[in-house]
């Protein structure tokens, strides 16, 4: 039942800056991306590694059962996913980060389970959980955690405000595949990388591009 | 010999047995070195009424372990975004042999886990006192206790719209309503609406009410959010059914509520509450047929009903008489109009009974009182926000499997609740599948129809704040 629900209707300090310069419209869009990727990278930093620990976890439980068995049926998906639960009711840390590794683990499951478009390369599920993680911490710190209200800091209404999020989609999504390829590296959030900044820049027409 | 660990606790409760009056509950908080003395009583006089002649002790150990839930749940504290809370709790019990199994403590860790977020460690000692009144006193006459059914009375509206419709359709079943609490004016709630609805069906109403009661911790801060409450109340009820002969307590909670589906992704996990979610009560059944040692079940029959849909045989018999004595608020205030009309359980207690068309005399602060300073508007945005969720999800096709994996996508517990629930509601997994389609479809049709009425009074509320706040800009310029 409803009893005491806990809504979160205001951004952490840490995505302050990506939502105001989202808000007043002046910065492009890529660069929109990179500030808000930076929040979200020192919040995974923050967050520590207990959630690779997790998704590493779940990876290998999945792998097992796949070797074990050539196709998964309903009860294998059921047996899967309370297997995850155990796992992750084990391990000692914030309820939330578990919950959000967890929603991780069990959205490959159901991706299986229900054959959604995209292709689950199960050799690299661990990577596919991180991403998955780090996805969602974007979603619930930041994506759906933006103020549910007619207006915006520097008067911007809700419909500019979500077409920029949306806008700033494709990027935010290239820098979580960077961090999670850094974690598989490294085995840990420690050192997570900014991707490279988009080295195109306009063409010069007059440019003499021989030169030197 | 001293068989709990209380090294890597944040606290640590040290029961003594738990008593008609004067228990008390030694309360270490290890993290700021203080320990304290807080008194706990349970008042089970009211168990005396019961067909088993005899009170077996495992009911009295069950309702002891249900008392050192509530205290410690009311006494510590959980943020559910810092690093989990450690509890250790030591309770005297009348079989240590059954309670201090691996299997039982894991499930019981398990459920509360599930249910609160911390991580919780048990140590049963043996009781030596006689334990309490009722445990002494052998019945003499059954026969008048017979009951066909045993279900929670928590003075909400659920409970009232989930009974008045049970017993319409089964017009001979008599009830027992049990109910908890250590708030007064609760138990006083669920005393009148029993009363006042008790005329209308003579003889096959009973009340059972067994308080718990705090004292001595007036200066001790209270944790508001207390998730173990639905199970509190489930393991008192499963006492109370069990001394009624039954293997089974109902409780009437709909489906929408039950489940409890974040709002937005920004809620994670125990944001919102899992007291009576389908997976609660699983695990609470078990734990309670692991200590019985036999099958016992918690059911909710109204799981794939919406509120609305629960109210519909009050509407049908016109009695919006009753509505208006039960209570659903979740922040209720100490003065007159008591329910506030704007938190998650006040919106859709008023979206169920514009829904069922039942008149909702029930007074508001919103919009009946004095206008609150926050923004009001809070939990029917983020209710409308799943709503429009729910309702994009729906509509990716009109075939079931379509709009099941779609749903699941997004809620992925949905999934769990029909893998590990099916076999219990009788249900084959696509047809459980089918009937909460349905109970979301008739959900989001109902905010559909009724969305304008129900936002009109808050966002009036906001546009009259705006007003006076402009006022107030003008005065100051002027």
């Amino acid at each position: 039942m409803p009893d005491g629900d806990i809504v979160h209707n205001r951004l952490r300090r840490l995505y302050q800056k990506p939502y105001k310069w989202l808000c007043e419209g002046k910065a492009t869009s890529n660069e929109c991306a990179r500030v808000l990727l930076e929040s979200l990278k020192k919040d995974l930093i923050q967050k520590g590694d207990l959630p690779v620990i997790l998704c590493q976890g779940m990876a290998d439980i999945l792998a097992q059962s796949i070797t074990a068995s050539d196709e998964l049926g309903a009860r294998d998906y059921a047996s899967l996913s309370m297997e995850f639960d155990r796992l992750v009711e084990q391990a000692d840390g914030r309820p939330d980060l578990k919950k959000l590794a967890l929603e991780a683990g069990k959205s490959i499951l159901q991706d299986l389970r229900y054959n959604h478009g995209q292709q689950i390369d199960v050799g690299n599920a661990s990577g596919m959980m991180m991403q998955r993680y780090m996805n969602e911490v974007y979603t619930s710190e930041f994506k759906e955690r933006v103020p549910l209200t007619s207006e915006h800091y520097a008067g911007v209404d809700q419909a500019t405000l979500s077409k920029r999020i949306k806008e700033i989609g494709a990027n935010i999504k290239v820098g979580i595949s960077k961090f999670a390829q850094d974690v598989i590296n490294r085995q840990s959030v420690a050192k997570l990388s900014m991707p490279r900044r988009s080295s195109r820049k306009a063409i010069d027409l007059d440019e003499d591009l021989l030169a030197g | 010999m001293k068989r709990y660990d209380t090294r890597n606790s944040d606290y640590t409760l040290l029961f003594g047995p738990v008593m008609n009056s004067n228990g008390n509950v030694r309360f270490i908080n290890h993290s700021i070195g203080k320990e304290s003395a807080i008194g706990i009583a349970v008042d089970d006089s009211e168990f005396g009424c019961r067909v088993q002649q005899e009170f077996p002790s495992i009911i009295a150990d069950l309702i002891d372990l249900a008392v050192a839930i509530h205290a410690t749940d009311r006494l510590t504290f959980q943020n559910l975004r810092q690093e989990q809370t450690h509890i250790c709790v030591v309770l005297p019990v009348r079989h240590p042999e059954l309670l201090n199994t691996t299997a039982f403590q894991d499930k019981l860790s398990s459920l509360l886990e599930w249910a609160t977020g911390s991580r919780w460690l048990f140590d049963f000692p043996k009781r030596l006192d006689s334990g309490r009144i009722v445990e002494q006193q052998p019945l003499l006459s059954s026969a008048d206790h017979y009951v066909d059914e045993v279900t929670l009375w928590s003075g909400g509206l659920d409970a009232l719209a989930g009974l008045y419709t049970r017993l319409k359709k089964g017009h001979e079943a008599s009830f027992m309503l049990f109910g908890t609490g250590s708030n007064e004016n609760t138990l006083a709630r669920q005393e009148h609406v029993f009363q006042k609805l008790q005329p209308s069906f003579p003889n096959r109403l009973n009340l059972c009410r067994v308080p718990i009661r705090f004292s001595g911790s007036i200066l001790h801060q209270k944790n508001k959010i207390s998730r173990a409450r639905g199970i509190v109340f489930i393991l008192l009820g499963a006492a109370c059914a069990y001394l009624m002969g039954q293997r089974v307590l109902h409780l009437y909670e709909n489906g929408i509520g039950a489940i409890n589906l974040p709002y937005r992704k920004s809620a994670v996990g125990l944001d919102h509450s899992r007291s009576v979610h389908p997976l609660t009560l699983l695990k609470v059944s078990d734990i309670i047929s692991e200590l019985l040692g036999e099958k016992f079940k918690v059911q909710n029959p109204f799981l794939f009903w919406t509120k609305a849909e629960m109210c519909k045989t009050l509407a049908e018999d016109g009695r919006s008489d009753l509505s208006p004595l039960t209570m659903s608020c979740d922040s209720p205030h100490r003065q007159q109009p008591i329910q506030c009309g704007y938190c998650s359980s006040c919106i859709l207690r008023k979206q169920a009974l514009t829904t069922s068309t039942i008149e909702d005399k029930t007074r508001y602060i919103v919009p009946h009182g004095r206008k609150p300073a926050g923004d009001t508007s809070l939990y029917l945005q983020h209710i409308l926000a799943q709503v429009s969720t729910l309702k994009d999800l729906l509509n990716v096709s009109e075939a079931a499997n379509l709009q099941w994996a779609s749903l699941t996508q997004r809620f992925q517990e949905l999934d769990d609740i029909v893998d590990r629930t099916a076999m219990t509601e009788n249900l084959i997994p696509a047809d459980m599948q089918k009937y909460l389609i349905r109970l979301y479809q008739t959900y989001v049709a109902e905010w559909e129809a009724v969305k304008s009425r129900i936002s009109v009074d808050i966002l009036n509320q906001i546009s009259d704040q705006q007003s006076s706040d402009n006022c107030l800009v003008a005065v100051q310029q002027g």
